[in-house]
């Protein structure tokens, strides 16, 4: 009696699905027409198979319900709090660059401001100075609390040198381009409200920004449409 | 690539193609239409919001799916059901039938048999069967190796067939190894 190679139950059901290795198909066949109860069942399986998609299948040419496609042509997309505020302020920078406001007045007990020129003159002393490394951006979050990174200004040529760290807490990057360029930017946790201040300090500017939870201060000498571009990539890239 | 995902007029038109889909495996699923499109509608919402979730954009139906999933699981705990409940009276009108009225009650003991099965064979009979998926996508949609994708559908193809042939018909299945069987 010929007999045909034994076929596992999986082997079976991927015949059925296609899928069966084409080494196997064979065996498989062997098998079926060795034994009409196989074959049956195959059969059967096969036959529960289309009338699983027969049962199914209509559903998906039913009209959807109108209420989803306005539902979701309507949904904006969510967006964080403090990214949103970010957004506004780097708006706001835009706007009052864009309209040659060049610098507003200095607000009374501008401490950040103080601490930021402080740190970039050197009368501030740092608890600690670090060149920047991979590391970087955890040693700011361990530092300051905050779920901040370092920006990424590379695309504008600067790249970031070295990580200062204050009392405060608070932290300065200090970035360089290829030219010898130096940029900084002094971050800390919050103190106040949001705002958003330009100021020119002799060849340098000074932009500001401060949300709920973080307060900053970029310092370069740079004319107004880059520290434009440089401050908006810049805040929009703060937060992890 | 993954930031094309999340410009809302690409995820919106991707999410409301998928949908006939999920709408036909969320019935497959819950068994009534009501509840499906509840499920799915709930879906579109938890997508809506989590649509950073969604790492590539060819992977939408297998997310969309899983979402679903959750929520009916959800809803199960939620409500105490060990399965879902069907009125086979209801099928006609929950199930745009495509067989002729003749056969239509062959297809509700057969839609009841396909209810009765536990959910995770229901669902694979579904992914495979109606969706469409290959064996290779079902093992990383559902997270299992592909070994497990094959012996649980062999083994949900066998429950369907003794829910359909009544008790006792597991007895007609033949011995998988025919050398070692008792041929008839």
């Amino acid at each position: 009696m010929n007999r045909p190679a034994a076929i596992a139950e999986t082997e079976l059901h991927a015949f059925i699905d296609g899928e069966l290795p084409p080494d196997r198909v064979a065996a498989v066949r062997a098998a079926l027409a060795a034994e009409p109860a196989l074959a049956a069942r195959a059969a059967a399986y096969r036959a529960d198979k289309l009338a699983l998609r027969a049962l199914f299948r209509p559903i998906a040419d039913r009209p959807l319900p109108p209420a989803w496609i306005t539902r979701i042509a309507g949904h904006r997309p969510p967006r964080r709090l403090a990214a949103t505020r970010r957004m506004a302020i780097a708006a706001g920078l835009v706007l009052a660059l864009a309209g040659g406001a060049g610098t507003l007045l200095l607000r009374g007990g501008d401490t950040i401001l103080a601490e930021a020129e402080g740190a970039r003159d050197g009368t501030l002393r740092p608890t600690g100075s670090f060149v920047a490394q991979a590391g970087s951006a955890y040693m700011l979050q361990a530092a300051l609390g905050l779920n901040v990174r370092p920006p990424d200004l590379a695309k504008f040529g600067y790249h970031l040198v070295t990580v200062d760290f204050y009392r405060g807490p608070a932290a300065g990057l200090v970035y360089r381009n290829a030219q010898g360029a130096e940029l900084s930017i002094y971050v800390r946790k919050s103190h106040g409200d949001a705002r958003f201040d330009l100021l020119r300090r002799g060849k340098l500017r000074v932009c500001i920004w401060q949300d709920d939870v973080v307060s900053a201060v970029m310092t370069a000498e740079m004319p107004a449409g880059e520290m434009m571009r440089v401050a908006s990539a810049a805040y929009a890239s703060l937060d992890m | 690539m993954a930031r094309a995902v999340r410009r809302p007029g690409i995820f919106a038109n991707d999410l409301i193609a998928h949908l006939p889909a999920l709408r036909r495996y969320a019935t497959g699923l819950a068994g009534r239409a009501a509840e499906a499109d509840d499920l799915v509608q709930d879906c579109i919402e938890r997508a809506l919001r989590r649509q950073d979730g969604l790492q590539q954009r060819d992977r939408m139906g297998a997310w969309l799916r899983s979402i679903l999933h959750h929520i009916f699981i959800d809803d199960l705990r939620r409500r105490r059901l060990g399965g879902t409940m069907v009125d086979v009276r209801d099928l006609e009108d929950d199930l745009a039938l495509s067989t002729p009225p003749a056969d239509r009650a062959g297809m509700g003991d057969f839609y009841a048999a396909v209810m009765r099965l536990s959910l995770e064979h229901r669902q694979i009979l579904l992914l495979v069967g109606v969706e469409g998926l290959s064996y290779r996508e079902v093992a990383a949609e559902l997270g299992v190796p592909i070994g497990t994708v094959m012996s649980r559908l062999a083994r949900a193809r066998e429950r369907l067939r003794e829910a359909l042939d009544g008790p006792g018909a597991g007895a007609q299945i033949v011995p998988l190894h025919p050398s070692r069987g008792s041929a008839p």
